[in-house]
């Protein structure tokens, strides 16, 4: 995925359409106060100098799908591994809720269920089928919209040809009003994606830890 | 929302949630479960009727659907009406409700699996290797019991994915 | 979704919308009505519909998909399997949104399936403003409310007063027809978002009427003033489209982008350079640089303004306008030097919170834009989506609300969006009889006698005008849900009600809006299917371009409470893009988004600059009290590095008394402690118009929740 911060508005149409794909659980006052609310992507500010010339930066953050991913290894069931598809993949059933792995996670992008997730009748009538309610004990996290991902493969496969660049899009990317997310295939370097994280403004969100992430950020320059 | 620490009542809520898993799964296995009506499915199969003609979807689509009433009172608004359990389903089609089917196959939610049936048709398995020789049987009843176990033997030999992610998400 | 897949489906959705019109493959069709026998576990559908969270109308595809719902029948409960809607995505084929919706707009199906919503039509059982109510039928209600309607008409129709929302199309025209059919007066609105300034400077200006449309999208360099476009302004999802495109969609050209406000604002955070404007002083900094531009000779087109206003402009003294602005002359040199020389400059002007000289403010901007040849040209200023029907006025509601009997309120909040020196509480709990069509029971329905509710906007049928549009456009929803609970259309309502009264209406429905517009290669199935009727603009005739008229401002100083000593700082409600007017702030995934400026969930906090805070040694998550000449509120602070000092913003939304679980009684309503002072033009409330005094209040700190609390802000990445 790329990020394009020249675009990016802040205006966090990307968490909207986050909360309605992937059925996250909603948060109220006090679990909200214990650090316990749950956004898979969130947009980070940064302020720049002091008034007046002070200048603000919206940053969408979410998982990283790191290669070399810090919450894998401290994972004592495996629940959580790095797929033949580059994606960070978080298993619910296997998950016992040590919450090691969101301890380790240089992006705090790892979230706890704490309970059991409660919507008032009839809030579920909104919930995708296609994405699994979590329950109480298992950690979750970005997907990349992987209901999405295999929605379009199946397709592609029944249709017998490949799957077209762009023809992936995650909630977050097919919202964005400004288009600042660009979603494709790394390991091919004719996709959109890849042309975009080669040019001289990708970045990486911590690239000094060395989790060699798959999420590039391409810098808001003049 | 009354909400007491997570562990404490975590814990044995998970516990109570796999003992009901494991009932469920057997009331499921031993599920001659009541149906509303008692649907032979050798008679129909016997006519010549496919898989896929009542359970439409199954070929081409995620679930193996349900017939709704009218389906069925296509043919038996004329076809053995005298019958005692078509008669049944006529009075279902009179009052414009549908059939209270109940299910016999599934996944749990907590099984978080997103099953899908129309990668399995195209891989051309037969729908009696999950679902037994339905035209040797009358009303369904869960005769084959899968588990993971069943479905990873299976993606082994025909080197379908193993990947956690291909089903649990 | 794209294109060509979103074709796919919508041939799968054609209906007693005729199969050919929509495509050819239609292998399946669908009833525009999705029975629930019809809709197969896993599967998706996708309709068109239309947004109705602001007055954008974005045009959206819905996806309907299983659900499952607790029913009770006859004494038993049991588990029911519906259609329902799962997401809410913009429609590709709307030139508004493109495909794209905002996070307000994505919420519409949490008030669909609110937990509060009203869900048979009710009477009032206990006092007014205590919102007690018993469930009645239909015509128990369409009975009463008739007849005491009726008594009223006879007497004095000029004593009915119908509030509705800011909005032109099928909807609103059938609320015309009503009024005009009890010769009542036509409808006004008090939401804050009615943009009325803006409205009647184009008016004014160019003689246009709705609000003109900024091709972003084709300038190079921009200059913003006083519009916070990308945040909660006219139409925030086909700015941020024009955004991207503006930045990084022409190979090789990044438009450069700089934003004169009064506050930080996502579109200042988005800008090259913010120039922090002190609040009100837009009328100035917009008048020293057209005389700038004029003294650089830079200007394109002098003649397109009219004398007294070009006089106006060359008797200007910059020196002492840049002092009102608080910004340094060189710097508007410089400013006025890179708009006048790019090749597409473009200003972009709004009024996002109203203050007593915002006419004079969006009419310089204008004249501005003409001095650069910018009206009807592509990158510059085009004529708006010309509105069909009138738009409800702005107008000094709270004068009208005293001198009316009959008060009819279909989605609008006199309570929450009045000051409280307007005394809208005291005025609702005397009026004679109040109606409200609200599927909420909000600050102003629990005053109401009876409650009417009205479909939500995705189980009726409608056609909307679109606030901002590229060419002429109207969206249209049809319903493809059944209505979950037992509510009527609007227009049905009012169509029962005139015919007890014995007069005639026939409601509006989208089919005979749209079908006196259609063009001739095009039918309503088509419409329909696609979930809206866009054309290219008229082209104009010849090379004509609108007169520039003088606006005849009554105030180019801002009008604020006097006592300076006593209440320094400037105060300024805004519209936030997640609470728009207020109305958002009832759905649980806009409360827990976190606030884009301070990251608060749950607790809106009043916005305080660092210098002003550690003089009243207030910290982030302190409380404070806001006090102003009128009245006061207690909310939390945020610290804000961006915040200009002296000026103190907080976003609409909280403080509401009654508007469901998740907004009942949360936080404060910035809108109750302001002077009523209206712009004098429109009748809008000068939401800048108030000045205040802060105290930190001896109390611990709790109740302010940040999602990404502060030292990630600060200094690297620290926190864990």
């Amino acid at each position: 995925m790329a990020i394009d911060l020249d675009r990016c508005t802040g205006c966090q149409a990307c968490v909207a359409a986050c909360h309605a794909e992937n059925n996250l659980p909603l948060s109220d006052p006090e679990s909200a106060a214990k650090g316990r609310a749950f956004h898979w992507i969130r947009v980070d500010r940064y302020y720049e100098g002091e008034f007046p010339s002070i200048r603000v930066k919206h940053m969408p953050v979410l998982c990283q799908q790191c290669d070399e991913a810090p919450c894998e290894p401290v994972c004592p069931v495996y629940a959580t591994y790095r797929n033949d598809e580059g994606l960070n993949v978080q298993v619910y059933n296997r998950c016992v809720g040590t919450r090691y792995c969101a301890n380790n996670c240089p992006y705090s992008v790892r979230f706890f269920n704490w309970f059991d997730p409660v919507w008032p009748e009839p809030l579920p009538l909104q919930h995708n089928p296609d994405v699994s309610i979590r329950m109480t004990g298992v950690m979750e996290k970005c997907t990349f919209c992987i209901q999405r991902i295999q929605r379009a493969e199946r397709d592609a496969a029944s249709e017998h040809r490949q799957v077209a660049d762009g023809e992936i899009q995650p909630a977050c990317v097919q919202s964005c009003p400004a288009e600042a997310m660009t979603f494709g295939d790394l390991n091919d370097p004719e996709s959109k994606v890849s042309r975009l994280a080669a040019s001289g403004r990708a970045t990486r969100l911590l690239e000094e830890l060395g989790t060699k992430s798959k999420v590039f950020y391409l810098e808001r320059s003049e | 929302m009354l909400r007491t620490d997570p562990w404490s009542e975590g814990l044995p809520k998970r516990c109570a949630r796999i003992t009901a898993l494991f009932l469920l799964h057997a009331a499921l296995s031993l599920a001659a479960v009541n149906q509303p009506v008692q649907f032979p499915h050798n008679t129909h199969m016997k006519l010549g009727l496919a898989c896929v003609d009542c359970h439409t979807g199954a070929d081409i689509r995620a679930a193996a659907g349900i017939p709704s009433v009218t389906k069925c009172m296509l043919c038996h608004a004329k076809l053995a009406t005298n019958k005692p359990e078509v008669k049944k389903v006529i009075q279902y089609a009179q009052k414009g409700e549908e059939i209270p089917w109940r299910r016999v196959y599934g996944f749990s939610s907590d099984a978080h699996v997103k099953f899908r049936h129309a990668p399995h048709f195209e891989a051309n398995i037969s729908c009696a290797t999950c679902h037994g020789e339905m035209s040797q049987e009358t009303v369904a009843v869960r005769s084959i019991d899968f588990t993971m176990g069943t479905c990873l033997t299976c993606h082994r030999q025909r080197k379908a994915s193993q990947d956690c992610a291909a089903c649990h998400y | 979704m794209e294109r060509r897949s979103f074709f796919k489906i919508l041939s799968s959705v054609s209906a007693g919308v005729a199969a050919s019109s929509c495509s050819n493959k239609t292998d399946t069709l669908i009833p525009l009505l999705v029975s629930n026998t019809e809709i197969v576990p896993g599967e998706e559908q996708w309709h068109p519909s239309v947004c109705s969270e602001c007055s954008a109308g974005c045009g959206v595809i819905v996806r309907v998909m299983e659900g499952e719902r607790t029913v009770e029948r006859q004494g038993h409960k049991f588990r029911e399997r519906i259609a329902a809607i799962k997401k809410i995505e913009g429609n590709p084929l709307d030139p508004v949104s493109g495909g794209r919706l905002c996070a307000r707009g994505q919420s519409a199906v949490q008030s669909l399936y609110h937990p509060d919503r009203v869900t048979a039509p009710m009477r009032r059982k206990g006092t007014r403003g205590t919102a007690e109510f018993v469930p009645v039928s239909w015509d128990e209600a369409i009975d009463a409310v008739s007849r005491s309607l009726n008594i009223q008409q006879s007497a004095d129709p000029g004593k009915i007063l119908f509030l509705t929302r800011p909005e032109s199309g099928s909807r609103s025209a059938t609320i015309q027809n009503f009024l005009s059919a009890l010769n009542a007066p036509p409808p006004l609105t008090c939401s804050l978002a009615s943009f009325a300034v803006e409205r009647k400077a184009s008016e004014v200006v160019f003689g246009w009427r709705g609000v003109p449309v900024y091709n972003l999208a084709r300038a190079r360099y921009v200059l913003g003033v006083g519009a916070d476009f990308l945040g909660g302004w006219v139409s925030p999802v086909y700015y941020a489209r024009q955004f991207g495109e503006f930045r990084r969609g022409r190979p090789g050209v990044r438009g450069r982008f700089i934003q004169a406000e009064s506050r930080m604002s996502l579109t200042a955070a988005s800008a090259d350079e913010w120039l922090p404007l002190l609040p009100g002083s837009e009328p100035e900094f917009l008048t020293a640089v057209t005389r700038l531009l004029l003294d650089a000779r830079l200007a394109r087109d002098p003649e397109q303004l009219p004398p007294a206003v070009l006089n106006s402009i060359k008797s200007a003294d910059v020196a002492s306008l840049a002092r009102i602005c608080g910004l340094n002359v060189n710097r508007l040199e410089r400013i006025t030097r890179d708009l006048g020389e790019s090749d597409a400059p473009l200003v972009i002007s709004g009024a996002s919170s109203p203050n007593t000289n915002s006419l004079h403010a969006v009419a310089a901007a204008h004249y501005l834009n003409a001095l650069l040849g910018n009206i009807g040209r592509p990158g510059g200023i085009l004529a708006p989506n010309q509105d069909l029907s009138p738009l409800p006025l702005v107008g000094s509601v709270s004068e009208k609300l005293k001198a009316s009997n009959f008060l009819l309120l279909d989605y609008q909040n006199p309570v929450y969006s009045l000051p409280a020196a307007a005394g809208a509480r005291e005025t609702l709990s005397q009026l004679e009889m109040i109606v409200s069509f609200s599927p909420f029971i909000d600050d102003s329905s629990a005053y109401a006698d009876w409650i009417l509710p009205d479909h939500h906007a995705l189980e009726t049928a409608q056609a909307v005008v679109p606030a901002v549009a590229p060419g002429s456009a109207i969206t249209v929803g049809l319903p493809f849900i059944r209505p979950l609970y037992d509510t009527r259309a609007l227009d049905q309502t009012l169509v029962a009600i005139a015919h007890k009264m014995g007069k005639s209406l026939e409601p509006v429905t989208p089919e005979r809006y749209v079908k006196s517009l259609l063009p001739p290669d095009q039918t309503w199935d088509q419409v329909a299917c696609r979930g809206g009727l866009w054309q290219e603009a008229p082209k104009p005739v010849g090379n004509e371009v609108p007169r520039v008229a003088e606006a005849q401002a009554a105030h180019s100083e801002i009008a604020v409470s006097p006592d300076l000593a006593r209440f320094p700082f400037y105060f300024q409600p805004y519209l936030s893009l997640q609470f728009h007017d207020g109305s958002g702030a009832n759905l649980p995934w806009m409360q827990e988004l976190p606030d884009p400026v301070s990251s608060a969930m749950w607790n809106i906090p009043v916005e305080i600059d660092p210098q002003s805070a550690a003089r009243l040694d207030i910290r982030t998550g302190d409380w404070v009290r806001v006090q102003s000449p009128y009245s006061s509120f207690e909310a939390p602070a945020y610290v804000y590095p961006a915040a200009i000092p002296g000026v103190v913003s907080m976003a609409i939304g909280d403080g509401h008394q009654h508007y469901g679980r998740y907004a009942s009684g949360r936080g404060a309503n910035p809108i109750e402690i302001l002077a009523p002072v209206l712009e004098p033009s429109t009748g809008t409330l000068a939401l800048g118009g108030t000045r205040v005094q802060i105290a930190r209040l001896d109390r611990a700190p709790a109740g302010f929740v940040q999602f990404s609390p502060r030292d990630r802000e600060q200094g690297p990445w620290g926190y864990r």
